[in-house]
C-alpha cells in the first residue's frame, strides 16, 4: 500500500473517530491541531485503525507517536 | 520525618554537602544512602521490610522480564511480569485494603445473619507505599513492553524505587525518564541549586502559610457540624479543596526543589488545575502522574484488550456506530475512576463519592457536549473570553470541591449527611463577623486571604514564563528582596514551632 | 564553584541572618519589655559599680525598689531579676555578673525556692542574656530533664517560639526604654494599686520541717563551695501557711550550718513595720507600700553589715539619683509623700477610724483619737491624682472641715497620726485607699 493510499483511509478513520466531515489531516498535524484529540480518542484512534489495516500497535508505538505522517510510517512498516 | 520540620531541613542540607562532596561516580550512592536513612528516620523497621521485599521482587523479575524478552521466550517474560505485580499489588493490598476488605466481609456476614465477625487488621504500611507501588508496576509493564531499559543491578533498582523525594507523595515516575538523572554524573550547578532552594522556599510558603491556615478553618467547621450549618458547610468545602491543593502542591514544591538541588529533575504533579476549563481538563492537571499513570497501564490495557474489543464489535452490532465508540470507552474510564477513588483510600466514600462522582461529571459532560454546543451558540457566548473561562474555572472549582468533600469526611454516610446539614441558607455569616470565630483571628485571615492573593498572581504568571526564570532576569537588588522577603514571610507567618502543632500532611497517608 | 557565586550566596544567607535578628530582638523583648531589661541592662553598668546584685523572682523585684535604697543609703544593688525565674538559674546570674562585677555581693532571694521550672519563666530568664557559653550551658541546664533537644531549641533561638507574636509589636515596642529606674518595677500596674488583707494568711512559726532540703539548694550550696563565692540568702517576709514557712525554716537552717549568711524578714513583718492588711497584693508579694517599707529596712541592714559606702552625691553614681527622682515621678500617684520621700515613721500609732460627711467643697472629717499621737495629718486625693498634704493638726483635733474641694469633683481623705521623736514627726500607719466623698 502506498503512503497516499494509507493517508486516504487514515483521514477516512479520522473523520470517523471525531465525527467531522470537513476534517484535513496532513504529514505534520498533531492532537494540538484537532478539535478533541485526547488521551480517550487517541486510543480509540489507534484501536481504529488497528481494525481498519488488519495490524497492532505494541504499547512502545502507542506512546511514542508524534504526528499523523510517523503514524503513517508505523502502518506502513506494519504491513 | 515530616518535610516541614527543621530535622528534614537539616537532613537536606547534609545530604546536599554530602553529594557534592562525594566524588561525581559515587553520587547516586549518597543518594541512595540518605535514602535509605531517611526510610530509617520515617519509619519503624518492620513495615521496611515490606519495602525491601518489593524492591528484591521487582529487580529480579524485571531481569527475568529482561532474559524472556531477549530469548524470545514470551511465556517467561510474561510469567515474571504477572508475579512482579501479583507481589508488589499484592502487598500493596495486604496492607492498605486489608482493613476495608475485612469490614465489608463482616457487613456481608451481618447480612446473611452469621454471628462470626472477623478482626479488622491494620498493619503498619512504609512510607509511601501507594506511590511506590504503582512506580514499580509501571517498570515492570514498560520493561515487558520494550519500551523502558532494564536495571540489573539490586541497589540502583533500590534507589529509584526508594528515591527519598518522590518516595512519600509521589510524583510516580517513569524509570526510562529518571534513568538518566539518577545515575549519570552531575556537575555542580549553582543556578539550578538556587532554583531547587528557591521553588523549596515557595513550597514551605504554600505549606506552613496558607495550608496550616486553611486547615484550622476547615477543622473548626467540621468538628462541629451541629453548630456550623448551611453555607458553612459549603465554604469549608471551598476552603479544603484549597487546602488539599496548597498543602499537596507545597509538599510537591518541597519535593521537586529538593530532587532539582541534586539535579534530578522530576515530572511536574500539578499546572495550575484551578485555570481548568473542564472537569476533564482539571484531572489533567491535578495530580498529573498518577491520572497520566492510569491512562496509560490501566485505561489504555483495558481499551485495547480483547474483551473490550468485543463488547465494541457487539455495540456496534446492536447499539450503533456513536454507541460503539462511547460505551467501551466510559465503561474503561468508569473503571479507572473506581480505582482512583479505591486509590485514594480504602473507603465506599472515596470509592463512590470520589470515583463515581467525577467518573459522572466528566461521562455527562461529553453526553451532553453537542447540545451545550447549541446552546452556547444560541446564548452567543463567546467562549474564548476571560468571562466565560472565569465562570468554567468556577465551575470546575465548585464540583471539585464537593467531590472532595468525600476526601475529608470519615465514612460515606457522614459525608451525605454533611451535606444535608448544608441545605440552609444562611448568608449572613459572611456579614455578621462570625467567619472571625472559626480558629483564626482578623490578622490571620488576611495573611490568608493575601497569601491566596499571592498565589493566584504567581499561578497566572507562571502560565507563561516559569516564575524563577522571571526573577533571574531581575537585577540583583529586586531578585534579593523579593527572596528575602518571601523567607521573612515563611519565617514570620509560617505556623511552625512550639506554639503550633505540627500541622498534617494529608496524602502522606499514602 | 566560582568564588563569585560563593560570595554571593554567604552575602544572601548573612543578610537574611541580619534580617531575622533584627526581628527576633523586636518580639522577643516585647514580650515584656520590664523582664527584658532587668537581665538585659546590667551591661550597662560601668564595671565594678555595683555593691551587690539580687537575685531572685518576684519575691524580689516586689520587695526591693533600688532606687529608693540608693536615696535612702547611697548603696547600688541591682535587680537582677525577672518573673518565674527559676532557682536552678541563681548559679548562672552569678557567673555572669561576676564577669564584671566581681567584688559585688550577691544576695540570693530564697521565696522561689520551691517554684518549679515554667516554659516562659525559661523564655523571661534567658532571652535578656548576651549570647556567651554561660547562657548556653543556662539554658542546658534549665532545659535538660524537661525538654528534647528539639524542643529546647526554643530558648536558643527565641525566634522559634516567638514569631506568632508579628501581630503584636506596635512601634513603642522598638524604642522601649523603662525611663531609666534603675530596676524599679514600673510595669506591673496591680503592684501599685491592689490592695488584700492577709492577715488570716500568715501562720509564722520558728519550727522546721523534716525530710531533705531541694536539690536544687544542694547544687547551689556545692557550687559555692567550690567557687569561694559567699553569697547573703535572704528570705523576703511573706504570709504563707504553715507547710512553707517550716520548709523555708528547715532550708535557712542547713544554709547557716554550710557556713553562709541567711536574712531571715519571714518572721520580721512587725519589725519592718508591715501592716498584714493593707502592704500585700497577695500571700507571695508586697505591693509599693511594702516594698517601700522593706527596702528602707534592708537597705539600711545590708550598708551597716557589709559597709557599702553612701554615694549619694557622688557625680559618677548621678544616674542613681536621677533614677530615684524619675521613680519617684511613677509611684507618686499612689502613694503619700512621706512614704516616698523616706520621712520618719512610728508604726506603733495605729491606722485612725475616719469618717467623712457632706458634699465635696464642704466635706466634714471626724475621727477617733490615736493613743500616742502628737498630731494629725490630713490628705485628700481628686479623683485619680495624686495625695496631697491639707493640714497638719495637733493631738486635741477631732474635726476637720474642708471648704477648699472644687464642688461636684469626687475626692477622697485619709488621716495620718503621728507621734514626735526630738521635735521630728513620726508618722504612723494610715489607710492607702482612704474614705470617699460625693
Amino acid at each position: 500500500m502506498s503512503k497516499a493510499e494509507i493517508f486516504e483511509k487514515l483521514e477516512e478513520i479520522f473523520r470517523d473517530v471525531f465525527d467531522d466531515e470537513s476534517l484535513q489531516i496532513g504529514e505534520r498535524t498533531t492532537a494540538a491541531d484537532v478539535d478533541g484529540w485526547d488521551s480517550l480518542s487517541h486510543i480509540m484512534l489507534l484501536s481504529a485503525i488497528e481494525d481498519e489495516f488488519d495490524i497492532k500497535f505494541d504499547m512502545k508505538a502507542v506512546q511514542g507517536l508524534q504526528d499523523v505522517g510517523a503514524m503513517a510510517d508505523l502502518i506502513g512498516e506494519l504491513l | 520525618m515530616s518535610l516541614t520540620s527543621f530535622p528534614f531541613i537539616a537532613f537536606f542540607l547534609v545530604s546536599l554537602a554530602v553529594y557534592y562532596a562525594v566524588p561525581e561516580r559515587l553520587r547516586w550512592c549518597a543518594l541512595f544512602a540518605f535514602s535509605a536513612l531517611f526510610m530509617l528516620l520515617s519509619s519503624p523497621l518492620l513495615p521496611l521490610l515490606y519495602w525491601a521485599a518489593a524492591v528484591l521482587a521487582v529487580n529480579f523479575c524485571a531481569r527475568q522480564i529482561a532474559a524472556g524478552r531477549a530469548a524470545g521466550n514470551g511465556r517467561r517474560a510474561k510469567g515474571a511480569l504477572a508475579a512482579g505485580i501479583l507481589l508488589t499489588v499484592g502487598l500493596l493490598a495486604a496492607l492498605k485494603y486489608s482493613g476495608f476488605l475485612a469490614a465489608n466481609l463482616n457487613a456481608l456476614l451481618a447480612l446473611l445473619r452469621v454471628d462470626y465477625r472477623l478482626p479488622i487488621p491494620a498493619p503498619a504500611s512504609p512510607p509511601g507505599v501507594s506511590f511506590y507501588t504503582l512506580t514499580a508496576v509501571g517498570y515492570l509493564l514498560d520493561s515487558y513492553w520494550g519500551i523502558s531499559p532494564v536495571q540489573p543491578n539490586l541497589l540502583k533498582t533500590a534507589l529509584f524505587i526508594g528515591y527519598y523525594p518522590q518516595l512519600i507523595s509521589g510524583p510516580i515516575t517513569r524509570y526510562r525518564q529518571i534513568e538518566p538523572q539518577l545515575f549519570t554524573p552531575h556537575r555542580f550547578d549553582y543556578v539550578q541549586v538556587c532554583f531547587g532552594l528557591q521553588r523549596m522556599v515557595w513550597g514551605f510558603f504554600k505549606k506552613l502559610v496558607l495550608s496550616a491556615r486553611l486547615g484550622i478553618l476547615v477543622d473548626t467547621i467540621y468538628a462541629h457540624p451541629e453548630r456550623y450549618t448551611g453555607l458553612y458547610i459549603w465554604l469549608a468545602a471551598a476552603l479544603f479543596l484549597f487546602q488539599l491543593y496548597t498543602d499537596f502542591s507545597g509538599c510537591m514544591d518541597i519535593v521537586l526543589g529538593a530532587s532539582e538541588c541534586y539535579g534530578v529533575l522530576l515530572p511536574e504533579n500539578f499546572k495550575t488545575p484551578f485555570f481548568s476549563r473542564s472537569v476533564q481538563e482539571y484531572w489533567q492537571r491535578w495530580h498529573i502522574t498518577l491520572g497520566a499513570w492510569l491512562r496509560d497501564y490501566i485505561l489504555y490495557s483495558l481499551l485495547r484488550s480483547r474483551a473490550w474489543r468485543g463488547l465494541t464489535k457487539w455495540a456496534k452490532a446492536h447499539l450503533g456506530k456513536k454507541a460503539a465508540r462511547q460505551l467501551p470507552t466510559y465503561l474503561g474510564t468508569l473503571c479507572v475512576w473506581l480505582l482512583i477513588g479505591l486509590w485514594h483510600g480504602g473507603g465506599w466514600q472515596y470509592i463512590l463519592g470520589m470515583g463515581l462522582w467525577f467518573w459522572l461529571l466528566i461521562t455527562l459532560s461529553q453526553l451532553c457536549e453537542p447540545l451545550f454546543k447549541k446552546a452556547l451558540a444560541f446564548l452567543k457566548i463567546n467562549t474564548a473570553g476571560f468571562a466565560w473561562h472565569l465562570f468554567q474555572s468556577l465551575r470546575v472549582f465548585a464540583l471539585a470541591a464537593v467531590g472532595n468533600m468525600f476526601f475529608r469526611l470519615q465514612g460515606l454516610g457522614a459525608a451525605l449527611e454533611t451535606m444535608r446539614a448544608g441545605l440552609h441558607w444562611n448568608p449572613e455569616i459572611f456579614t455578621d463577623g462570625s467567619l472571625l470565630s472559626l480558629g483564626l483571628d482578623l490578622k490571620n485571615i488576611w495573611v490568608l486571604l493575601l497569601g491566596l492573593v499571592l498565589l493566584l498572581l504567581v499561578s497566572w504568571l507562571q502560565e507563561t514564563k516559569s516564575i524563577r526564570q522571571r526573577l533571574a532576569e531581575q537585577p540583583l537588588p529586586l531578585r534579593w528582596a523579593i527572596l528575602l522577603l518571601l523567607c521573612l514571610a515563611v519565617a514570620l507567618f509560617g505556623m511552625y514551632g512550639p506554639e503550633f502543632n505540627a500541622a498534617t500532611f494529608i496524602y502522606e497517608q499514602f | 564553584m566560582r568564588k563569585l557565586y560563593l560570595v554571593r550566596a554567604l552575602a544572601f544567607l548573612l543578610l537574611l541572618l541580619l534580617l531575622l535578628g533584627c526581628l527576633q530582638y523586636a518580639l522577643t523583648r516585647s514580650i515584656d519589655q520590664q523582664n527584658y531589661n532587668w537581665l538585659a541592662n546590667i551591661y550597662k553598668e560601668p564595671a565594678g559599680s555595683l555593691d551587690a546584685v539580687y537575685i531572685g523572682a518576684s519575691n524580689v523585684y516586689s520587695t526591693w525598689l533600688p532606687p529608693v535604697a540608693f536615696d535612702r543609703c547611697g548603696i547600688t544593688v541591682y535587680n537582677y531579676t525577672n518573673s518565674s525565674q527559676p532557682f536552678e538559674s541563681a548559679r548562672f546570674l552569678i557567673l555572669e555578673a561576676q564577669k564584671r562585677h566581681p567584688d559585688a555581693l550577691c544576695i540570693i532571694g530564697l521565696n522561689n525556692l520551691y517554684d518549679g521550672i515554667s516554659d516562659l519563666g525559661i523564655h523571661y530568664s534567658t532571652n535578656g542574656f548576651r549570647p556567651s557559653v554561660n547562657k548556653f550551658h543556662m539554658i542546658r541546664r534549665l532545659t535538660g530533664s524537661l525538654y528534647t533537644p528539639l524542643e529546647s531549641m526554643q530558648y536558643f533561638v527565641p525566634f522559634l517560639r516567638f514569631h506568632s507574636r508579628w501581630a503584636d509589636i506596635s512601634p513603642r515596642d522598638l524604642v522601649f526604654s523603662d525611663g531609666d529606674v534603675k530596676g524599679g518595677n514600673v510595669e506591673i500596674k496591680y503592684f501599685f494599686s491592689t490592695i488584700q488583707d492577709m492577715t488570716s494568711s500568715y501562720s509564722y512559726t520558728m519550727e522546721a520541717a523534716e525530710g531533705e532540703s531541694p536539690g536544687v539548694l544542694l547544687e547551689l550550696l556545692d557550687f559555692c563551695d567550690r567557687e569561694q563565692i559567699r553569697p547573703l540568702f535572704v528570705a523576703s517576709p511573706q504570709p504563707r501557711e504553715w507547710d512553707y514557712v517550716t520548709s523555708l525554716n528547715r532550708d535557712m537552717e542547713l544554709i547557716r550550718q554550710r557556713g553562709y549568711d541567711v536574712l531571715d524578714m519571714m518572721g520580721s513583718i512587725e519589725e519592718l513595720g508591715l501592716d498584714l492588711r493593707q502592704d500585700f497584693y497577695n500571700s507571695s508579694h508586697t505591693n509599693i507600700h511594702g516594698a517601700i517599707k522593706v527596702t528602707e529596712y534592708l537597705a539600711a541592714w545590708l550598708a551597716e553589715r557589709y559597709g557599702f559606702s553612701d554615694k549619694r552625691g557622688d557625680a559618677a553614681y548621678a544616674d542613681w539619683q536621677q533614677a530615684f527622682e524619675n521613680y519617684v515621678e511613677d509611684i507618686a500617684p499612689y502613694t503619700l509623700d512621706l512614704e516616698y520621700l523616706g520621712l520618719a515613721r512610728d508604726f506603733s500609732l495605729p491606722v485612725p477610724a475616719l469618717a467623712v460627711s457632706g458634699a465635696p467643697g464642704a466635706a466634714q472629717l471626724s475621727w477617733e483619737p490615736v493613743p500616742g499621737a502628737a498630731g494629725y495629718c490630713v490628705y485628700r486625693k481628686t479623683g485619680d491624682g495624686p495625695w496631697q498634704a491639707l493640714a497638719s493638726l495637733g493631738p486635741e483635733a477631732l474635726l476637720y472641715e474642708d471648704e477648699s474641694g472644687a464642688p461636684g469633683e469626687g475626692c477622697t481623705y485619709t488621716l495620718v497620726p503621728f507621734s514626735l521623736s526630738s521635735g521630728e514627726p513620726c508618722y504612723g500607719n494610715f489607710d492607702y485607699t482612704g474614705v470617699p466623698v460625693g
